[in-house]
Formats: structure tokens, C-alpha cells, sequence
């Protein structure tokens, strides 16, 4: 390392003047000695000759030597900034920090242009998902009402009181039975229900045949409000899954469920029933032993109607 | 939370909140802001916000000492520390913004502040305070003299002491490091604005005449001198004639400069040869050998180091580009926490 360095310094000699060159010559110019300039500047004699000779192995903190040069260079006269500029050129490999120039505002660099384009990016990509979110909810409440809304508030009201036909009704027990028996039978039975008493709905109970235990306690609850006037019947058949939501008078969700493939269904409530229909081409309906018509309401498979029409 | 987020999209920053300049030094990028901490504020005559700033930086420069009655152009620093906080906080944030450029987001930088070492807790606290309510994500403290080494390519981790005379506008800091600690420090509210002061005082003494600060200021940069040089520099300057009352001017030379700033800088003789003194032997002799470093823009003025050479007999050297060297520094140590984790140089 050394050798190299003083070789390329004889290279350069010949091509420019080195730093020391310029202080050695200044000074005697001047007419002082190495002591003397030793002597004011504070330094060891060994130390100047050594700067004069461009020897800097000595040297072993580069911002000090930097420094004696620039003070050299100004206590004999010369320019400080070109002699630590000129001794820079020829000893680049020795530089390690960059001095970083202060920019008026207007040259100044607009900042990063990856991390600008890594926050467009990003922002981009909030807004798709945003709009993807809103489509999407758009699809699974497509006709999202006002009174729907008032419905929905008025279902929680009830579910605090835990007072209402919800509660039991939507229990899946009591309407994922499967209709063994004809349906005509069961209609019938249900038209006799149209004033309903506790011991006919026990009844139904029975002939509906699912465990009674479970359902028992539930039964002698509901018997206090489900024994109303208005309580009407739903009956669906199956021959696809299809999801249902069937809403009572009050709002209530009477049915709110995935009706599966090849089952009936019975579900009472109080009419006006809402009644919508996942995949209503699947389902046929009987509303109080009556069969329903309801292809007129079929939109791309989807069926909303009311009960009675 | 969303000063995480917007985290990412900031630079690290390494402010020096000097008395007299702001310089905010990014990552990657260098010095990119230089400004006067002055602000100009505007008294408004509505009841809902009485005040707002008017200019900021250079253009508040300009405005100082010449301002009509509803505007005040204040510096809002004093002898290093915070004296008007809100404005301080304001100014930050100004300057924080602008260093930023545009950006998609309002920044919010991991910042680092230097201090002076003589400062209080309690100035400190006011910084940290300032600094995050300026937007910043973190605030780190780091001490002036300590970045001043850095930024002027002193070695502080190795076992030898590193002498530096940081001379700001408002302090004097001059510290003993050695192994990234501070063996020796102490802090003087002696600085530019001192000289700027004396200037004042001597043309008032000696010429009868009143002149500002800026006038001041322009002296000292133009012929202000710590040595007396063989040439002798003139300036005319004009000020108002304290008896007559009507602007009078007149021609100052250096060598009354030079007289005129004799206490203040006796004042950092002083400081640097108490330094010394005090300093533990070996780590005294590594300065006597290798010198000491003077930074800031007092190295600026003429022949101070020779001064120094003189009165305490050992080598001064001035720092390359010694106005922004705290700054550069401050930018190196934020790399540094970065390399080695937050407990080589903290203050905190």
C-alpha cells in the first residue's frame, strides 16, 4: 500500500504539482524554516516534512491531516481550500466520507421516486379493495329497505325481552323436521289449526314425530303467544338447497336458514309474512294449505314476496 | 398508529436547532435545508386566532429589526435553548415539512435533535416536545459537541482523546471525547450573536452611532478578525448618530474589530484552556498532539484558529464545511443507532 502510494505520487509528480510541493515551495519563498512554521502551527517538525514529502502514512485520522494542511497553507499564505482540494484528487481512494452540499430549495431532488410510486401503489390498491367491499355488500342486501332497517332494530328489541315467537320459532328443531307423512295430512291438521290451542299443537308434535323432549319445554312456551289470532302456515318443498329468510308481521325473523335439499318445511307465523327465496325455482310453497304460485316473482332466482299475495 | 404508517413514508431526519441557523440534514441525501431560525409572525385583528406566521427561514431574516407595527420577527431560540416554545414548534414544523419536499403524506420522521450540553433537563424536555409536536415519530436528543465530532470525521470510538470547540450562535461548547463518550465538557453562552452584541456596543462607545443587529452581523463576517493580520480590511457602515440623531456613516477597520471582540473571545480562551486543565493527563497529551477541531460558523471567523494556536499552544484545526458539521454528524449517528442499537451515545 505504502509503495503504491508514493509510486503514484512520482506518477503524478511529474504530471501535477503535489500539496506539498506547493507548501515547500511557498515557504521558502517566504523564508521560514520547517521549525519555524513547526513551532507556530504547534506541530513536530517530523510532522511538516513529512506533509512537504506527501508522505501521510504518519497521519492516521484523515480530518486531522486535512486540517494541518489547510493551516499550513493559510499561515504561509496560500490558499487552504486548494491545497486540501488538490491533495483530495490525488488521494481519492483514501476518502471515505462524501461532504454533502447544501442545495438551494429549487435544485433540491424531489424525494424518492420508487417510495412515491410505493405509496400510489398502495393508495391504489386501498381504493379497489374498498370498491370490491362495497359491491360485494351491495350483492347480499340487494333491496335493503327503510322498514327493513326498522325491523331489523325492532328483532333486537325483542331478543332483549326474550319475549316474542323469534326466539322459539327460529329454534331449528322446531321447523327442520322432515315431513314424513303426506303433506295433505299435515295441511289439514294446520287448518284446524287456524285457532290454535295448546293441546292441538301439542298434537302437531306429535304427528310430527321429531324429539319431543327438546322441543316439550319449548312447546309449552310458545303455547302463551304462539296461540294468537293471525297465526298462519307456511309449508315448503325442496327438491334443491335454497336459502330462505321469512319474516313475520312484527319483523320477526321467523325462518332465517339454508333449507335443505328434498326436505319440508312447516313454519307459522303471523301473515303478512315477507318471504324470500335464495333459489326459488327449488322450492314450491303452500301458504295455509294453498299452493302458491310464485314464478310471477322469480327475478335471475330470486323470489320476494308477501304472504297472503 | 398512523404516525407508524406515515413513518414509512419519512425520511430519518438529524436537525441542529441552532440560536442562529436550522440545518436539516436527511439520510441518503445530505444537507438539504440551511435556514436562518427566525419567524415572522403576523398579529391578526380577529378574535379566533390572534396570531398566525407570516415567513419562516431566510424570508423571516430579512424582516427582522425592519417591521411595521402587527408584525414581529422574532428568533424563537436563545443561548441554545427553547425561549418561545409554540413558535419553536411551528418553525419545526415548517422546516420539517420542507425538507420533505411533496410527499403523498403529511411526514412523520424518526428526528434527531442536537442539544447543547449544558442544557437542563428541562430545555431538553422542552426540544423532545417540540420536535414530536412538530410530527416527528421519535425524537432522539444527541449533544452538540458529540455530533460536531462526528460530522467533522473525528475518531470518538477510539481510546484517544478528540478535542472540539463547537462555536454556535448562541453557545460555545467544547468537549474532551473519547470511546463515543464525553470525558470533559462544558458549554458557554458565548457565540455569534455575543460577537454581534460586542460589535454593537463598540461602534455605540466609540462612534456614537446605533447599528442592528444585521449591520452587525455584516461587519463581523466581512472584516471581523480573532488575530491581527498584516493588511487591514475597512468597511463603511452607517448607523444612526446618537447625538444628532440622523444616520451618519463612517469606516470601521478590522483591527477595531478585532478590539471590539476581545471579551468574547477571551471569554473561549478561557473555556478551551479550562478544558484542557481539566482534562484527564493522557487523553490531554492525545489533544496536545493531534489538536483540536473548531466547527460551527464561529470557525469562521478570520484567524480564530490562530488565536487559539497561540494562546493554547496546541494544534487547531478548523473542520471541513464547519457550519453543517453538527448536523452531518447527527445524520451519521441516526446510521449509527441503526448499526449498533440505541445505547452507544444516548443522553435519553
Amino acid at each position: 500500500m505504502t509503495t503504491d502510494n508514493e509510486k503514484n505520487n512520482e506518477v503524478k509528480n511529474e504530471l501535477m504539482e503535489t500539496p506539498g510541493d506547493i507548501l515547500s515551495k511557498k515557504r521558502e519563498e517566504v523564508g521560514l524554516s520547517i521549525d519555524d512554521v513547526a513551532e507556530k502551527l504547534n506541530l513536530q517538525p517530523l510532522q511538516i516534512r513529512s506533509l512537504e514529502k506527501n508522505d501521510y502514512d504518519s497521519f492516521n485520522v484523515e480530518t486531522y491531516l486535512k486540517g494541518y494542511l489547510r493551516s499550513y497553507a493559510k499561515f504561509i499564505g496560500v490558499d487552504g481550500d486548494k491545497v486540501v482540494n488538490l491533495y483530495k484528487q490525488q488521494n481519492t481512494e483514501k476518502i471515505i466520507e462524501i461532504i454533502p452540499d447544501v442545495k438551494p430549495k429549487s435544485q433540491r431532488s424531489s424525494p424518492n421516486s420508487s417510495t412515491k410510486l410505493f405509496s400510489y401503489v398502495i393508495g391504489l390498491v386501498v381504493v379497489l379493495a374498498l370498491i370490491v367491499w362495497y359491491q360485494k355488500e351491495q350483492i347480499s342486501e340487494p333491496y335493503i329497505t327503510g322498514k327493513e332497517i326498522s325491523n331489523i332494530k325492532m328483532k333486537k328489541i325483542n331478543k332483549n325481552n326474550v319475549d316474542t315467537s323469534y326466539e322459539i320459532i327460529t329454534h331449528s328443531n322446531y321447523w327442520q323436521w322432515p315431513i314424513d307423512k303426506s303433506v295433505e295430512n299435515y295441511v289439514d291438521s294446520i287448518e284446524k289449526n287456524n285457532q290454535p290451542s295448546q293441546a292441538e299443537l301439542n298434537e302437531d308434535e306429535n304427528v310430527n314425530s321429531l324429539e319431543q323432549n327438546s322441543v316439550a319445554e319449548e312447546v309449552e312456551n310458545e303455547a302463551s303467544y304462539n296461540i294468537q289470532e293471525g297465526t298462519d302456515t307456511i309449508v315448503m318443498n325442496l327438491t334443491g338447497d335454497c336459502w330462505t329468510e321469512i319474516e313475520d308481521r312484527d319483523g320477526n325473523k321467523v325462518f332465517y336458514d339454508l333449507a335443505r335439499e328434498g326436505r319440508s318445511y312447516v313454519i307459522n307465523g303471523k301473515s303478512p309474512m315477507s318471504v324470500f327465496l335464495g333459489a326459488a325455482d327449488e322450492v314450491s310453497i303452500l301458504f295455509n294449505g294453498s299452493t302458491v304460485d310464485i314464478k310471477p316473482y322469480i327475478k335471475f332466482g330470486l323470489a320476494r314476496f308477501t304472504l297472503p299475495e | 398508529m398512523f404516525k407508524q404508517v406515515r413513518g414509512l413514508f419519512s425520511n430519518d431526519l438529524s436537525i441542529d436547532l441552532g440560536t442562529a441557523n436550522t440545518l436539516i440534514y436527511v439520510r441518503n441525501k445530505g444537507i438539504v435545508l440551511d435556514e436562518p431560525s427566525v419567524v415572522a409572525i403576523r398579529k391578526d385583528g380577529n378574535k379566533i386566532s390572534p396570531k398566525s406566521i407570516l415567513a419562516v427561514g431566510e424570508a423571516a431574516k430579512k424582516m427582522l429589526g425592519r417591521t411595521p407595527g402587527h408584525i414581529t420577527a422574532i428568533r424563537p431560540l436563545k443561548d441554545g435553548v427553547i425561549a418561545d416554545f409554540t413558535v419553536t414548534e411551528k418553525m419545526l414544523q415548517y422546516f420539517i415539512r420542507n425538507a420533505h419536499g411533496s410527499t403523498f403524506f403529511k411526514p412523520s420522521p424518526r428526528v434527531l435533535v442536537c442539544v447543547p450540553c449544558g442544557s437542563t433537563q428541562v430545555e431538553r424536555r422542552a426540544i423532545r416536545e417540540s420536535a414530536a409536536g412538530a410530527g416527528a415519530r421519535t425524537v432522539h436528543l444527541i449533544e452538540e459537541p458529540m455530533a460536531a465530532a462526528i460530522g467533522a470525521g473525528m475518531p470518538v470510538s477510539d481510546p484517544r482523546g478528540s478535542m472540539v470547540v463547537d462555536i454556535g450562535g448562541g453557545t460555545t461548547e467544547v468537549a474532551v471525547i473519547s470511546l463515543n463518550g464525553i470525558v470533559y465538557s462544558e458549554s458557554i453562552r458565548i457565540g455569534g450573536d455575543r460577537f454581534d452584541d460586542a460589535i454593537i456596543n463598540y461602534v455605540r462607545r466609540n462612534y456614537g452611532s446605533l447599528i442592528g443587529d444585521s449591520t452587525a452581523e455584516k461587519i463581523k463576517k466581512d472584516i471581523g478578525c480573532a488575530y491581527p493580520a498584516n493588511e487591514v480590511n475597512e468597511l463603511v457602515v452607517r448607523g444612526r448618530n446618537l447625538a444628532e440623531g440622523i444616520p451618519r456613516s463612517f469606516t470601521l477597520n478590522s483591527n477595531e474589530i478585532l478590539e471590539a471582540l476581545q471579551e468574547p473571545l477571551s471569554g473561549i480562551i478561557d473555556a478551551v484552556k479550562n478544558a484542557l486543565e481539566k482534562t484527564p493527563p493522557e487523553l490531554g497529551s492525545d489533544v496536545a498532539e493531534q489538536g483540536l477541531v473548531l466547527t460551527g460558523g464561529g470557525a469562521k471567523l478570520k484567524d480564530l484558529d490562530r488565536l487559539l494556536m497561540e494562546e493554547c499552544g496546541v494544534p487547531v484545526i478548523i473542520a471541513e464545511d464547519p457550519l453543517t458539521c453538527v448536523a452531518r454528524g447527527g445524520g451519521k449517528y441516526l446510521e449509527m443507532i441503526d448499526e449498533f442499537g440505541l445505547d452507544i451515545l444516548t443522553i435519553d
